[in-house]
């Protein structure tokens, strides 16, 4: 019987790698294979950032790779926290090790997520694959469920990827980020857009919501990694996972979401029926608090000097058994 | 999303979020709370999630009873063939705790639920318990639930109005909305027979400016209060505030 850890490691398979993933991992072989390299340095710079991102459903002949390919880094580093929090054995099994050495050692590849957009949990799972690394002492596994619920949050969300799409410069109706933030003076409009958006979909109430539903996000990441403190390395890790996924892909948008955070951080009080709780008048400087602590406290530092500690103490290790 | 135990007691239990909630979102702090906590050691975790902005109630409360009805017949249906074996469940497995946990609207799909199982005469009804947390069944201010919700913030006037005119699933949640009267009326004709259609237990806030706070049943409980909460986090635990998530476990213990 396997192991509870190669299960989980089983299921994570089962539940997060799909056909689309494999799909792209074998058009990046054959490209690499044939050569052709050249024509697909587009397809990775809308990938791996740095390029406008492009709109929802317009990546044209090559959407399947674009989001197989992100799909599949995503779902390497997702690997490289559950290794992290114990949930699947420190050591990953041969085959998952050849799938990531095959796909992560692509000179190609490494171009991008090495030097360019340097993308840590992706370093680190390759640092795995090669070294084992330390296990963690703390109980991780409610926190990597806690994890895994953020990122299914973010990823189900279809309304987050218009705002993000509208921040990043992108245009729907005629609305572009700024039309957003100037609706968002005026609460009563915010609500008038969004129950249209309920009803038929409209784009711009759509990005109303993603916009709602990124502050919310913010603030549940916000409160998640500061419940991780207990071990500096995890939360850094799922901070590097949320912010390669989703905030540094898009320049611009922590700007935008500040802005509009600001915006309703400003909103008048209306005139409120007297039966109303005074003390439940809430303050929307949170979600403001929020995003700002995710930016300023630094996350970034722990899971990188962990993984570089790991990999010097290692390679010391073996230098004796290098015959001579 | 599903958890199911490795050494399940037979207990289940299922969250149901409320008006524009979802199964991920609404109960984002509880999977840390529990997956590992040995108050849940022995039981499966659902978190239902429904499309509670654009359908009915009674559509929402028709589609949960399918799903816990499937769930409750089958409860293996859908478990990986390499996960099966470290279940470690006799067969054949059958549940022999139901609990029930909704927010706000989620209280209402679950009391409607609970009714068609009654009238379906479901032997699994015996096992259900009711947790709420605001529950809006004695229904709601739909300008307040409509700014909450959507915005986060108490109240924008007029946002009622046109809200109802778009989202039918406010015409129920109104008070003394036709739905809600109805529910009130079979539950309580119906909870003389089957007393598993009264809650196990409810808690609400002072603070509570959405949801109407008077008593479903004469016989439901005293509810318990978390007056620091809002009508929205009422059901979200944080590292400052463990209130919501003590209730859960004092009632499921």
């Amino acid at each position: 019987m396997a192991s509870k850890q190669e299960a989980n490691l089983d299921l994570l398979i089962h539940d997060y790698r799909n056909e689309e993933m494999a799909e792209a991992a074998r058009m990046l072989h054959a490209v690499v294979a044939a050569d052709s390299w050249r024509g697909f340095s587009d397809v990775l710079r809308h990938l791996l950032h740095g390029a406008r991102p492009l709109a929802p459903g317009k990546a044209g002949s090559n959407e399947g790779l674009v989001q197989g390919l992100d799909n599949l880094l995503g779902f390497f580093a997702l690997l490289e926290i559950a290794a992290l929090a114990n949930v699947v054995p420190l050591r990953l099994r041969e085959d998952i090790v050849a799938d990531i050495e095959q796909m992560l050692r692509q000179p190609v590849l490494q171009r991008f997520y090495l030097k360019r957009y340097p993308q840590p949990l992706l370093m680190g799972l390759l640092t795995r694959s090669r070294y084992r690394l330390q296990g963690r002492n703390t109980p991780l596994a409610p926190k990597f469920y806690a994890f895994l619920e953020l990122k299914d949050l973010i990823d189900e969300d279809l309304t987050i990827e218009t705002f993000v799409w509208l921040s990043a410069g992108g245009n729907v109706d005629g609305w572009s980020v700024r039309e957003i933030l100037e609706v968002l003076n005026e609460p009563r409009n915010c609500i008038r857009y969004m129950l249209e958006a309920a009803e038929d979909e409209n784009p711009r109430g759509k990005a109303l919501f993603g916009f709602f539903a990124l502050m919310s996000f913010c603030d549940m990441m916000d409160d998640f990694l500061s419940g991780c403190e207990s071990d500096s390395v995890f939360q850094s890790a799922c901070w590097h996972y949320f912010n390669t996924r989703v905030f540094a892909p898009h320049l611009g948008l922590f700007a935008t979401l500040s802005r509009g955070a600001q915006i309703m951080s400003n909103w008048k009080r209306e005139p409120i029926p007297e039966d109303l709780h005074p003390a439940a008048l809430g303050s929307h400087t949170r979600f403001l608090n929020s995003a700002k602590r995710l930016f300023s406290d630094d996350y970034s530092t722990a899971y990188k000097v962990f993984c570089a500690r790991n990999a010097k103490v290692e390679a010391v290790k073996i230098r004796p058994h290098i015959p001579v | 999303m599903i958890y199911r135990s490795i050494q399940s007691d037979g207990h289940l239990i299922i969250f149901v979020h409320g008006f524009n909630g979802s199964a991920c979102g609404t109960w984002i702090q509880f999977p840390d709370r529990i997956v590992g906590n040995p108050i849940f050691q022995g039981s499966d975790v659902v978190y239902f999630g429904y499309d509670g902005l654009r359908q009915q109630a009674q559509d929402s409360a028709n589609i949960f009873y399918d799903y816990i009805n499937e769930l409750i017949s089958n409860p293996l249906d859908g478990v990986q063939d390499f996960i099966l074996p470290l279940l470690e469940r006799k067969q054949p497995f059958s549940y022999k705790r139901i609990t029930l946990v909704g927010h706000s609207l989620g209280a209402v799909i679950i009391r409607l639920a609970m009714l068609t199982a009654h009238k379906e005469q479901k032997p699994w009804l015996k096992l259900c318990e009711l947790v709420f947390y605001a529950p809006a069944h004695m229904g709601s201010r739909i300008t307040q639930l409509v700014s909450e919700t959507l915005l986060g913030i108490p109240y924008v006037a007029g946002a009622g109005g046109i809200a109802k005119w778009r989202l039918k699933v406010l015409n129920d949640l109104e008070e003394k909305s036709e739905l809600l009267n109805l529910l009130r009326q079979r539950t309580e004709k119906a909870s003389r027979s089957a007393p598993q259609l009264r809650a196990r237990a409810i808690v609400v806030t002072k603070k509570e400016n959405v949801v109407i706070n008077t008593e479903f049943l004469e016989d439901d409980p005293h509810p318990s209060r978390i007056d620091s909460a809002t009508h929205i986090t009422i059901c979200k635990p944080r590292s400052d505030c463990e209130e919501p998530a003590k209730f859960l476990y004092a009632n499921v213990k």
